[in-house]
């Protein structure tokens, strides 16, 4: 999302990110992946629950293609200097996901992640924020 | 389908608490559910 900061700025809407920790943890997250955009933060993980947010089973989570992905964000990361591997503090079970919202609260576009691999990428977003700032 | 309107998530920096809705008032927004993060 960093990489892409600018073209977020630029789409006509806004970019926030929802997390289930403290904030610490999101202070930790902003430090390891040098994201400097909004975050929210659902702790007991209400918010995941109300956009039907999947929890996976262990299998999902380490599911090849999932696992591949996973390594490949991380060699990214690292290569960047960014984001160590580490042990999550979080429920590492519960799956992310993407929505696009319109004034008025239409759910314009929704990406509800199958496995923890399963990440839509930043253009997608772009290019659906940008539909609904101009519709 | 329309968002659920009736949540309050806490800001990471401010630790104030935000009404998700209004977060969409007034231009549209991207919210990105991230998975666990350390």
């Amino acid at each position: 999302m960093q990489r892409d900061r600018e073209k977020f700025e630029a789409s006509g809407g806004d970019l926030v990110a929802i997390g289930m920790g403290t904030p610490p943890y999101a202070q930790n997250f902003r430090e390891e992946t040098g994201f400097d955009g909004r975050i929210l933060l659902s702790r007991d993980k209400a918010a995941y629950e109300a956009f039907d947010l999947d929890r996976a089973s262990t299998a999902r989570v380490f599911h090849p293609e999932s696992t591949l992905a996973g390594l490949r964000r991380s060699v990214g990361l690292r290569r960047e200097g960014l984001a160590p591997v580490k042990r999550p503090k979080q429920d590492w079970h519960q799956l992310g996901g993407a929505f696009v919202i319109a004034p008025g609260g239409e759910i314009t576009w929704a990406h509800r992640s199958r496995h923890p691999g399963d990440l839509p990428d930043n253009e997608t977003v772009l290019q659906e924020l940008r539909a609904a700032a101009t519709a | 389908m329309t968002a659920p309107d009736d949540l309050v998530l806490v800001d990471a920096d401010s630790e104030e608490e935000v009404a998700l809705a209004d977060l969409w008032e007034e231009r549209p927004v991207a919210l990105i559910f991230l998975r666990h993060y350390g």
